[in-house]
């Protein structure tokens, strides 16, 4: 999850350069394994096939060139004079030996003749040797005079060998190469039997150096530089070099081929007669491979074989190649990530630069982002929002300043609606003390003089002066309580609804009535002089209905539950009940003011409440019916909002400008 | 009783019932004038032991005539009562400030003002 986040976590220009490396790296990788492998087999091919051609080729001159010595030994054993020159070498042999003035005079007779055979077909010597086994002439010194039979008793010379080899076969016989430590040469003989008409008398033998065989090998045409021939001996299990090694030309003979080594075990397959191809690694410890043959006949291996490094040099070579050419692809690639990443990349820093501009209250910054791209069209959005924050912003400035001034109006309004309510009350309730008064005078003083009717109509005076009186009052608590906005804070309504209970004492003691308040009400938020005034007023209600019952003493129940977001509080009376036709009534004074005496004695309490539970975003309801008291349930929102009430309501409200005027007045404001 | 009792009120109704309830209640001695300036002489003149000032009135308001009767006589003498005909809270401390020793709304059955006189003679 870890490497998962980090990639998350990278810049644009990053993800685009790894997406893009991964993207070009897989089919490229396998591009360059397929086309490697393929030019590596067909090269494979190539290689075997030319170093098949190649050790066809090496074979059969190795063939043919021991065949045309063959063929010239067979020409001269068959040659007419050869009877002739062994006769008289045999005879002048016997009659005085080598260094008899006979022999003398046969040699020089026939010597340059032997002499110049044994020259022109490239042997290295000449023998002659009679039936009996003597060699009765050589080119070179003879140093052993025994016959061939009895040296063969004692010692492994491969003449005597080969010479019995051809007394018992009447054949051309050819002996494998040996090494002769005296001439320093590795060598091998070839004999051919002699006849005087159908009789055996002796046999022709020469010696042949492997110097022939090394001028062949020694031609590299078509081995590259590291290709070679390889002529091999087995004698027993003896192996041998029989020609010069490329990269050592003493070999012949004298290096010494480990029978148990890779080259060895190949040079065996070799001389069981198989073919094929091998890869080892030959005397060097270089790793070749190799083509091999037997020559059967002369029971020689050859073996064709040039460096794996140096056959495949092309396909490594080709390998190099591809590398780089990935590498400058790679490169290609990162820098086309980085070009396209940074076109995406640009202009979202451009837009995150604009943004953080204009976020910082400079309206006048806009993206310069040309692209018809998805991105030009994020830029053109994005400077039309921003064209219309703008546009919003001046709105919202102009109303602004315009809510200023009215603000200012209004609190000039709401200043003289002070001193208007100050005066008023004074101003009202003075005349109306005057009616009481005077009126009470006129009944105590005159009581008398007044019939039946006038002391009717002077209670009827003191009657209306004392309603008037308490609707002033009302009214003036009324618009008083909307006008304050005290600040919310945390009340312990258990606190509260004593102290208000305290301001009633004697109200409640007047009415014998009985409080029953429910322990461990909540601690709220809200405002507390309201608040206060919400129960007082309540329970005043209770009690004021729940006194008009006379069965039995006013009961007045405060009770609380917590209801979701809601505290929810209830005020039980065993009054006298509301009809539910007037449940939305109650809280209504203006619809009371014009009522007859159905509503007496409501009182703007209720009015006063519903307009704080208004204030609070809360709700109030009564549940009665008529003869069965009543409940009044009320609602205070847990998270209150602050809510300033609009002085235009409160203008209607307090009946200083209808609401049609200040539909008309907003109107007006919202087309300016 | 024979306590001197001086009125300062320019409603006349308000003069007429004020006199009467203190009358009932005993107290013959009764001055009454109309305005502030007319109300600092008289106490300067008759020396009443019981001033009830209106808290509004034509030229200087009742609190400045109680504070001048209590700059320019006793802290103690006379007695000062504030009467106000309206139900703003702000007026009893404004009273309290200005020296007065008792403040009460006007009602027509003047029960709180005699309820406070009585109070002050004890």
């Amino acid at each position: 999850m870890l490497s998962v986040q980090y990639f998350k976590n990278l810049r644009i220009t990053a993800k685009f350069i790894l997406w893009f490396l991964f993207i070009a790296l897989a089919p490229l990788a396998i591009a360059i394994n397929i086309s490697y492998s393929n030019s590596r087999k067909i090269l494979e091919e190539e290689v075997k096939k030319n170093l098949i051609a190649v050790t066809d080729n090496k074979a059969n001159q190795i063939e043919t060139y021991l065949n045309e010595k063959e063929k010239n030994v067979v020409m001269l054993s068959s040659m007419s004079d050869m009877v002739d020159i062994i006769d008289k070498f045999s005879r002048a042999f016997d009659n005085g030996g080598i260094d008899s003035p006979e022999y003398i005079s046969v040699l020089r007779e026939y010597e340059p003749l032997l002499t110049y055979y044994q020259k022109s077909f490239g042997f290295d010597d000449l023998f002659l040797i009679r039936n009996t086994g003597d060699i009765i002439f050589s080119i070179n010194e003879i140093k052993d005079h025994r016959s061939l039979y009895e040296i063969a008793l004692y010692e492994d010379f491969k003449l005597s060998k080969l010479f019995i080899k051809t007394t018992e076969s009447l054949k051309i016989e050819i002996s494998d190469f040996i090494y002769y430590p005296k001439i320093k040469k590795a060598a091998l003989y070839i004999t051919a039997p002699v006849f005087n008409g159908s009789d055996f008398i002796g046999v022709i033998g020469f010696r042949l150096s492997n110097e022939g065989l090394s001028k062949l090998v020694q031609n590299y045409t078509g081995l590259g530089q590291t290709g070679e021939t390889v002529i091999v001996s087995k004698i027993g299990d003896e192996l041998n070099f029989v020609t010069p090694l490329r990269f050592d030309p003493v070999a012949a003979f004298r290096r010494k081929i480990d029978i148990k080594s890779q080259e060895g075990s190949v040079i065996l397959k070799a001389f069981k007669g198989e073919k094929g191809l091998d890869i080892f690694h030959d005397y060097r410890g270089q790793e070749v491979s190799a083509i091999w043959r037997y020559l059967p006949e002369f029971r020689l291996g050859v073996i064709v074989k040039m460096d794996t490094s140096e056959i495949f040099s092309s396909a490594g070579r080709l390998r190099k190649q591809l590398f780089m050419v990935s590498l400058a692809l790679l490169i290609v690639v990162v820098i086309i990530a980085i070009f396209i990443a940074r076109s995406i990349s640009r202009p979202i820093k451009e837009l995150t630069l604009v943004s953080g501009v204009i976020s910082n209250g400079d309206f006048s910054a806009r993206a310069k982002i040309n692209a018809k791209d998805e991105i030009g069209e994020l830029a053109q959005s994005f400077n039309q929002m921003t064209d219309s924050l703008v546009e919003a912003n001046t709105i919202v400035e102009q109303k602004k300043s315009e809510l200023e001034e009215q603000k200012k109006l209004l609190e000039k309004a709401n200043h003289e609606l002070d001193s208007f309510v100050y005066t008023a009350s004074h101003d009202l309730r003075a005349p109306l003390r005057g009616i009481t008064a005077f009126a009470s005078f006129l009944e105590e003083d005159y009581k008398d003089k007044f019939d039946e009717e006038g002391r009717d109509h002077l209670k009827e005076i003191s009657e209306g002066a004392r309603r008037m009186t308490e609707l002033i009052d009302d009214l003036l608590t009324l618009s008083r309580i909307s006008r304050i906005q005290n600040p919310y804070e945390e009340v312990d309504i258990n606190l509260l609804i004593n102290s208000a209970v305290k301001r009633i004492e004697f109200y409640i003691k007047e009415h014998k009535a009985n409080l029953n308040i429910q322990q461990n009400l909540p601690i709220i938020k809200c405002d507390r002089i309201k608040m206060s005034e919400v129960f007082l007023n309540l329970i005043n209600n209770g009690i004021k209905y729940a006194s008009k019952n006379n069965k039995e003493n006013p009961k007045v129940e405060i009770g609380y539950i917590e209801e979701n977001e809601f505290h929810k509080f209830h005020i039980k009376d065993n009054g006298i009940g509301i009809d539910p036709k007037y449940h939305k009534q109650v809280f209504d004074i203006f619809r009371r003011l014009h009522t007859t005496k159905e509503y007496e004695g409501f009182g703007a309490g209720l009015s006063i409440v519903k307009r704080v539970i208004d204030d609070h975003g809360g709700e109030i309801w009564v549940e009665s019916e008529l003869g069965k008291g009543a409940i009044f349930y009320f609602t205070i929102p847990k998270n209150l909002k602050v809510k300033k009430k609009k002085i235009g309501a409160i203008l209607v409200e307090d009946g200083l400008i209808t609401q049609e005027e200040l539909n008309e007045k907003l109107k007006r404001q919202e087309k300016g | 009783m024979g306590k001197k009792i001086l009125i300062i009120d320019d409603n006349d109704q308000d003069r007429k019932i004020i006199k009467r309830f203190l009358s009932k209640a005993g107290y013959d001695e009764i001055f009454i004038v109309e305005t502030g300036e007319d109300g600092l002489k008289k106490a300067e003149s008759e020396k009443p032991e019981l001033v009830i000032i209106d808290t509004i009135l034509p030229g200087i308001d009742g609190f400045e005539v109680c504070r001048q009767i209590r700059e320019t006589q006793s802290p103690s003498y006379p007695k000062i009562i504030i009467i106000t005909g309206s139900i703003d809270a702000v007026d009893a401390v404004k009273a309290r400030k200005s020296g007065a020793d008792d403040y009460c709304a006007k009602t027509s059955d003047c029960s709180s003002l005699l309820e406070a006189v009585k109070q002050l003679f004890g």
